[in-house]
C-alpha cells in the first residue's frame, strides 16, 4: 500500500490543478476577429468564367445532399436529353438538335439561395445563349391539360421542377422564357457550369437552373419536387428576393479618411431593382446612384446582344433577375462606422431589417463595419 | 457553401492530447502527473458525410483550418484506486473561406472527472494486467458557442470508458485499449451566444443549439521504453457518432453544425526524459478515416511532470 501523501505533496499537486482551473474566469477574455482577405473593389458587370479570383462561382447542390455525388463530365457528342411523361411523342434530343434551332442570348444573374451578404459570395452575372424549352415541349406534344409540372433531372442526380404554366405564359421583353442553355459569355458551358446543357429561368435562385440536364418528365403530380426543396427544405418557388451587396469596402476593411465611393450591386428576381439606399451609422437612408444601361453597354464586354437590351431597351433597366451596380459618395471620418444598404424593387419589396427564415434565402439589410483611419 | 464549411471545427475541440500514462492505469495515492501541451492541427481538406475528401473551404487553395491551442492536463491519485483527472484547454482557432480569415480564442470546454481502478477484476496485484473505468464531464467555460468559428460545441457532455492495459514484461513495453460512450446532454447553460442575423453577420452563425449525436469512443495505445530516458508510442483514437452521418447532419444553412461525425486518428509519439520526473514529448496524428469531419494533421508538443 502506498503511504498517504505528504501535506506538501498534496498541496503541490492539487495546487497545480487548481491553478489551471482558476483560469476559468479567463473565459471572459474570449476574442473573435475577422480579417478580410482582399480589399473591396468595383466588379465588372459580366462575371468572367474560369477559376481565377473573381470568377463566376460554382456551387453544386448535389454535393452535400446526394449520396455518392460527383461532378458529371458529359461528352457533348454523345449527350442526349429525354423529354417524356405526359407527351404525345417522347423526344430524345442531341446537342445538334439544339444547335439547329435559333437561339437567344439573355442576361441573367445567378444567386445561390445560401448566399449571404458576404462578398464575393455565391452570385454572378453572365450572358447566356440557349433555345426556348417551349419549342421542344411543343414538338413532343406535352399534354397541357393534364400536366402540371416538368420534373427536371440532372446527370448528377440533382432534381428540380418547373411548373408548366411558368413555361406557357407571356413573358415581358425585360424577361425571358425558360431556356436550354449551351453557352455562357459566348463560350460553350464549362463542365463546372453544366456542360453541355443546363436550364435557365430568369427569376430563380441557382438551384432552379439545373445543370447537366438529361431528362424532363411532364407530370400531373403537382407536389413539391426537387433536391433542395425535399432534402434541404428550401422553398419550391425559388424566386430571388430583392437583395443588395457591397463590394467596396468589404466587411472589416480599413479605409482612409476623406471621399470614398461605396459601391455594390443589387438584384431582384421577380422585378427590376428601382432603388438602392445607403445609411451611415444611425443616419437616414439616402439614395445611391444606379448604373444606367448605356454605361453597361459601353463597358467591355458589351451586353448589347442580350434579348432584354434589344427588346426592352434602356428604360426597362434594371431588368428582373439581373443585377444593377450602384455607388454612393461618402465623406469618411475617422473612427468605426457601420454602412447599411438596402434595395427596393419595382413591386415595392424592400430588404427587411432582419430575416431569420432560411427557406427563401437571406436578404436582410446589409451592414458593413469598417474602420476609417 | 463557404459559410457552412468552418463549423465542423468544433470537432477539433474533441481531440485531446494523449497523456504518456495510459488511461488503464491509475496514479498511486498522492502522486500526480501534469502535462502542458501545445497542439497544432492544420487541414486543407474535410471528409463529407460519405467520406469523400473535399477542400476544407470552397475556393481556398491549401490550408484553411488552423487550431493552435494550449492544454493543461493533470492527474492526481486521491487514493490508490481513484485518480482525479482534469483538462483545461486554451483554444485558438483560425479558419479561412474565400473572403475572410476568422479567428476565435479563449478557454474552451474543461474536462473533469476520475479514473477508478478495477484491477481486482483482472487478477489483482501481481498480474501484468489492469483495468480502469474513466468518467469525465465536458464543461464549457462560458465561451460563445455561435461565433464563427466557435471554440467548442457549447454543451455539457458526459462520457465513460473502460480501459484495459497490460504490461508486456519482460519486454519494456505496455499496451492498452479502451472503449467508451459520450452522451451529449443538450445542456447549453455553460456557454453563451451572440445575437446573429444570418446572411448579414459575418462572424457568427444562428444559435441553433442542435441535438448532437451521442458517440462511441475507442482508443488504443502501445508504448515501449527501450531505455529509461525514452518512451515511444503508437496511438489510435476513434470517435463514431451513434447514428450514421448524413447530408442533413452535415453543413447546411439551417443547421450548419455537423451533429454527427466519425473519425479515426492514427499516430505516434516520442517522449524524452532528461531527468526521471520531466518528459519532453511530441506526438503526431493523421486522420485516415472520417465522416463529416476535418481531415487534419495534428501535432502536440508537451512538457510533462511526474510528481512522486
Amino acid at each position: 500500500m502506498t503511504p498517504p501523501p505528504s501535506r506538501r505533496a498534496f498541496l503541490k499537486a492539487g495546487g497545480t490543478l487548481l491553478a489551471g482551473m482558476a483560469l476559468v474566469p479567463l473565459a471572459g477574455c474570449e476574442f473573435n476577429e475577422l480579417t478580410p482577405k482582399s480589399l473591396g473593389d468595383r466588379i465588372p458587370f459580366l462575371t468572367p468564367v474560369g477559376t481565377d479570383e473573381g470568377a463566376f462561382f460554382v456551387q453544386n447542390g448535389g454535393l452535400g445532399s446526394i449520396p455518392g455525388w460527383s461532378e458529371p463530365d458529359l461528352d457533348p457528342a454523345t449527350w442526349t436529353l429525354t423529354i417524356d411523361g405526359l407527351v404525345d411523342t417522347p423526344l430524345t434530343l442531341t446537342l445538334a438538335d439544339l444547335e439547329a434551332e435559333a437561339s437567344v442570348t439573355v442576361l441573367k444573374t445567378i444567386r445561390c439561395v445560401v448566399d449571404s451578404n458576404e462578398f464575393p459570395g455565391l452570385i454572378g452575372t453572365a450572358l447566356w445563349q440557349g433555345v426556348p424549352l417551349r419549342r421542344f415541349l411543343d414538338a413532343a406534344g406535352v399534354d397541357r391539360t393534364r400536366a402540371r409540372r416538368l420534373h427536371l433531372f440532372g446527370a448528377d442526380g440533382f432534381r428540380n421542377n418547373v411548373r408548366l404554366d411558368e413555361v406557357y405564359r407571356t413573358f415581358s421583353p425585360d424577361t425571358f422564357e425558360p431556356l436550354l442553355v449551351t453557352r455562357m459569355n459566348g463560350e460553350p458551358l464549362t463542365r463546372a457550369h453544366g456542360r453541355p446543357v443546363r436550364l435557365l429561368v430568369y427569376d430563380g435562385y441557382g438551384y432552379r437552373n439545373v445543370k447537366w440536364l438529361e431528362r424532363i418528365e411532364a407530370t400531373a403530380d403537382d407536389r413539391v419536387f426537387g433536391t433542395y426543396q425535399e432534402v434541404l427544405g428550401y422553398f419550391d418557388e425559388g424566386t430571388v428576393r430583392v437583395a443588395s451587396k457591397v463590394t467596396d469596402p468589404v466587411f472589416a476593411q480599413q479605409i482612409p479618411a476623406g471621399q470614398f465611393l461605396i459601391q455594390g450591386f443589387a438584384v431582384s428576381g421577380a422585378t427590376g431593382v428601382t432603388q438602392v439606399e445607403v445609411a451611415i451609422d444611425d443616419g437616414p437612408f439616402e439614395p445611391a446612384g444606379l448604373t444606367s444601361l448605356s454605361e453597361v453597354i459601353s463597358a467591355t464586354p458589351s451586353v448589347a446582344a442580350a434579348q432584354q437590351v434589344i427588346e426592352a431597351g434602356a428604360e426597362a433597366f434594371p431588368f428582373p433577375g439581373v443585377w444593377v451596380q450602384w455607388a454612393f459618395e461618402w465623406t469618411a471620418t475617422p473612427g468605426p462606422h457601420v454602412l447599411r444598404v438596402r434595395a427596393t424593387d419595382a413591386s415595392g419589396a424592400v430588404q427587411p431589417a432582419d430575416d431569420f427564415t432560411f427557406e427563401d434565402g437571406f436578404n436582410p439589410i446589409v451592414e458593413i463595419r469598417v474602420t476609417v483611419t | 457553401m463557404m459559410r457552412w464549411s468552418f463549423l465542423p471545427l468544433f470537432l477539433a475541440g474533441f481531440l485531446l492530447p494523449f497523456t504518456a500514462h495510459a488511461q488503464a492505469w491509475t496514479q498511486p495515492r498522492g502522486e500526480a502527473y501534469v502535462k502542458v501541451s501545445h497542439g497544432r492541427s492544420t487541414a486543407a481538406e474535410q471528409y463529407d458525410f460519405e467520406g469523400a475528401v473535399l477542400p476544407y473551404a470552397d475556393n481556398v487553395d491549401g490550408d484553411a483550418f488552423f487550431d493552435r491551442s494550449l492544454y493543461l492536463y493533470g492527474e492526481y491519485g486521491l487514493s490508490d484506486s481513484f485518480t482525479l483527472v482534469a483538462l483545461l484547454p486554451y483554444k485558438r482557432l483560425t479558419v479561412e473561406d474565400a473572403a475572410f480569415e476568422y479567428t476565435t480564442g479563449g478557454i474552451g470546454s474543461i474536462m473533469v472527472g476520475g479514473r477508478y481502478n478495477l484491477k481486482p477484476l483482472v487478477g489483482g496485484a501481481g498480474t501484468p494486467q489492469t483495468l480502469a473505468v474513466n468518467a469525465m464531464f465536458t464543461l464549457p467555460a462560458g465561451y460563445t458557442r455561435n461565433f464563427a468559428p466557435s471554440i467548442g460545441p457549447g454543451q455539457v457532455d458526459v462520457q465513460a470508458s473502460l480501459n484495459y492495459g497490460v504490461s508486456l514484461f519482460p519486454l519494456p513495453a505496455y499496451a492498452q485499449v479502451g472503449a467508451g460512450y459520450r452522451v451529449r446532454t443538450d445542456a447549453f447553460g455553460l456557454s453563451g451566444s451572440t445575437e446573429c442575423q444570418p446572411g448579414r453577420d459575418v462572424n457568427c452563425v444562428v444559435d441553433a443549439q442542435p441535438a448532437y449525436d451521442n458517440e462511441w469512443l475507442v482508443n488504443a495505445e502501445i508504448g515501449s521504453t527501450p531505455q529509461p530516458w525514452i518512451l515511444v508510442q503508437g496511438l489510435l483514437q476513434g470517435v463514431f457518432s451513434a447514428n450514421a452521418p448524413t447530408a442533413q447532419t452535415s453543413f447546411t444553412a439551417s443547421n450548419p453544425i455537423a451533429t454527427r461525425q466519425r473519425f479515426l486518428k492514427l499516430g505516434g509519439g516520442v517522449t524524452l526524459y532528461p531527468i526521471p520526473q520531466i518528459g519532453l514529448s511530441v506526438q503526431g496524428f493523421a486522420t485516415p478515416y472520417g465522416r463529416n469531419t476535418i481531415r487534419s494533421t495534428d501535432w502536440f508538443f508537451g512538457v510533462e511532470y511526474l510528481l512522486r
